[in-house]
């Protein structure tokens, strides 16, 4: 039942990729992603729902279908289709060619494939691939805008998460080898084949193995000191993608590190393993603050909250336990509906104010009192302010870090979100409060916003607020089933 | 690979083709004619399609006989042919301001080599039944892979990175030959059509690259800070 919905999902995104790239008309393209995108999102609901009581689904050596890849996937299926909605009036106002239209539609509906294939691979090589496909797919997005600064972004992007990704299989082929001299020269390479054998394989191979790939998939996940890509791309490309990329592929990489790390976590070396990733995280937040506070483009603002928060989640897997997991989990679906609305309301700020720079957006309020309000509550919700869901999940994260050993980097933790709160909203203060107010400014936004620019965010921070306020206990008994599986101790 | 390994004779002449493939990085690292990194990526290539036909024959691996002839259709015959066909259209012949001269190069990988050495000795001396061809793989592996990472950092010219793109995975594919020739034969299709795509992605890239920046001089871009 459950392979079959997935199934189901997979053959309608590929066909919605299908449509848009025959489509004579760019209505038609719009639509398929639209309808590809909510029946992938009721499916995996209803696989949510079913998940519990099925346990694990798979098939042979090639698919796994466990909770953990059912969560990420619902993150995926979220922004997808929050993505499609808001592309439509986005990229109708940028009167683009009917070509080019196509071939981003088509371009994203096979990113969005990619990405459902990605978690629920059961083989870490082919999950490598996917996560590869993903890094080509997105160049390809990114690079095609037409201009200078895309192209630039897209070459960093695809060399960067090139070499990444080059250690990260490297690592893979270790911990395969590693295994070579317990299974012997010939065995499956499956998740599960790798949590058989890893308490008996050799610490300190393994150990090497699982640095290889958390700097590899570190890189795509955008952990600092391999975060150099994300700020470009997530910029440089058009909104949806880049509401993509921060809130589905992120999340897809950090997968990867999780599935490893819940490995290692089976052997002596789990501590070391988890330390690493906590030294990653704490990386990640002192460089979000520092480019934060100084950041003068609005969509590079956005980029690096997407790294903090990346560095937020590896910090709760690498605290590990119930609390970290647990924590970590909530916060990958917080950030990506948050992060999203971050973006389109910066979409639409750059398409109105037609500027990039923060210093050419003033009184966006006053200028459009709904997406405003929207936008600013989203910017409050994403620097971890109360009542959101954001605001739950660090606090779990942060008990998380105060009952295991590396407690320390909760007080980094701590300092970090203050000044990336007080450094955001700084941001915002001036965005809204500063400037002359809209009869007397001299060049006048464009229009009105369409309906399609508005609703997604106006949903998104609806539900984070939901969240915030009632957190789903079935849903932490969710996350306790994996982070018995990941979370260690 | 212990079946490998109780043939002299066959790890002498495996040893040798790692060699081989190392030489040719430093041919790759040293000269700053894209046309012979080409040329030069073809041939190592067709090596490790040698290496895997080896394989298969003293290892008992069947599949690596598949392995060996999509490496050298893929890797040997198609990259290359697209290549060189980028090559001819954009024009691309020599790196006119390399940052780094050829001889300076040369020496920095000779280094990496040293550190890829010191690394995999540092896990035969963990791993004690692991045979001298093992360690040699392993070596030949690493140093490939930062030889193409320094290739990324030195050059200037795209279509030069996207052959240190296409180097770290044949530096991949030498050293897994025989560290882990039992590693799934689907798994290994699937990187060379990965390979396909990054130089598919080159070339949709490519021309807006020229087309924005008058070149292919990956030092044009510059323009994102901070």
């Amino acid at each position: 039942m459950i392979l079959t919905l997935i199934f189901i999902m997979l053959v309608v995104t590929a066909a919605a990729a299908l449509v848009s790239l025959g489509a004579p008309r760019i209505v038609l393209a719009e639509w398929a992603n639209q309808v590809a995108s909510i029946v992938d999102l009721v499916l995996i609901l209803w696989i949510l729902w079913l998940v519990p009581s099925h346990g694990i689904v798979g098939v042979d050596s090639l698919l796994i279908v466990d909770p953990f890849a059912v969560w990420v996937l619902v993150c995926v299926c979220l922004v997808y289709l929050s993505a499609t909605v808001y592309a439509r009036g986005y990229l109708r106002g940028q009167e683009r060619s009917t070509r080019s239209l196509r071939r981003f539609y088509a371009l994203f509906a096979c990113f969005a494939l990619i990405m459902l294939l990605s978690p629920i691979q059961n083989n870490p090589g082919l999950y490598w691939i996917a996560i590869d496909l993903t890094t080509l797919v997105s160049a390809l997005l990114v690079g095609l805008e037409p201009h200078r600064r895309a192209t630039e972004a897209a070459w960093k992007y695809l060399v960067v998460v090139a070499v990444g990704l080059s250690l990260a299989l490297i690592g893979t082929v270790l911990f395969y080898f590693a295994g070579t001299f317990i299974e012997g020269e010939q065995y499956p390479m499956t998740w599960q084949s790798f949590t058989k054998f890893a308490p008996h394989a050799d610490p300190s191979l393994l150990l090497m193995a699982f640095l290889l790939v958390m700097v590899g998939y570190g890189t795509k996940a955008g952990l600092a000191p391999m975060h150099t890509w994300l700020p470009d791309a997530h910029s440089e490309g058009p909104t949806p993608v880049s509401a993509m990329l921060s809130g589905g592929v992120l999340n897809c990489a950090m997968l990867g590190i999780v599935r490893f790390l819940g490995i290692m976590r089976s052997t002596t070396m789990g501590g070391y393993a988890g330390t690493g990733l906590v030294i990653l995280g704490v990386a990640s937040l002192v460089v979000a603050a520092f480019f934060i506070t100084r950041q003068r483009g609005i969509k590079r603002l956005a980029a690096y909250s997407s790294v903090e928060h990346m560095g937020i989640i590896a910090l709760g897997f690498g605290f590990g336990g119930v609390l970290g997991t647990v924590g970590a989990l909530y916060q990958m679906l917080n950030h990506s509906l948050t992060k999203s609305a971050v973006f389109f309301g910066a979409g639409n700020a750059i398409e109105a104010f037609g500027s990039r720079q923060i210093a050419d957006i003033r009184r966006v309020a006053d200028w459009f009192p709904v997406m405003g309000a929207t936008w600013l509550a989203a910017a409050f919700a994403i620097t971890g302010a109360p009542p959101f869901a954001l605001f739950l999940s660090e606090l779990t994260i942060i008990r998380g870090g105060l009952a295991g050993p590396n407690a320390w980097a909760v007080g980094v933790m701590a300092v970090a979100l203050i000044v990336i709160f007080v450094g955001f909203m700084t941001h915002f203060r001036r965005m809204y409060f500063t400037g002359a107010r809209p009869p007397a400014t001299k060049h006048k936004p464009k229009g009105s916003l369409p309906i399609t620019s508005v609703a997604p965010m106006v949903v998104a921070l609806v539900v984070v607020l939901g969240l915030g306020i009632w957190w789903p206990h079935p849903l932490w008994v969710f996350f306790t089933h994996i982070a018995a599986v990941v979370g260690g101790r | 690979m212990t079946m490998i390994a109780q043939h002299p004779i066959v790890v002498a002449v495996l040893s040798l083709a790692l060699f081989v493939v190392l030489i040719l990085s430093f041919v790759i690292l040293g000269s700053h004619w894209v046309r012979n990194h080409v040329y030069a990526f073809a041939l190592q290539s067709w090596i490790i399609g040698a290496i895997s036909v080896i394989v298969a024959i003293w290892g008992h691996f069947p599949l690596s006989y598949g392995i060996a002839a999509l490496t050298i259709v893929v890797r040997g015959i198609l990259i290359p042919f697209f290549v060189v066909r980028i090559l001819d259209r954009t024009g691309v012949g020599r790196e006119s301001a390399p940052i780094l001269r050829s001889s300076s190069a040369v020496v920095v990988g000779g280094v990496l080599v040293i550190f890829a050495f010191v690394i995999s000795e540092e896990v035969s001396h963990q791993l004690v039944s692991l045979p001298a061809v093992a360690v040699l793989a392993l070596t030949v592996l690493l140093a490939v892979d930062f030889i193409a990472f320094l290739m990324l950092s030195l050059r200037t010219e795209a279509l030069a990175s996207l052959l240190g793109l296409l180097m770290i995975e044949n530096g991949i594919l030498a050293g897994s030959q025989i560290l882990v020739p039992g590693m799934p034969f689907l798994l290994e299709i699937v990187i060379l059509f990965d390979l396909l795509i990054i130089v598919a992605t080159y070339a949709v890239l490519a021309p807006s690259l020229r087309a924005r920046t008058g070149g292919t001089d990956v030092r044009a871009l510059r323009e994102l800070t901070g």
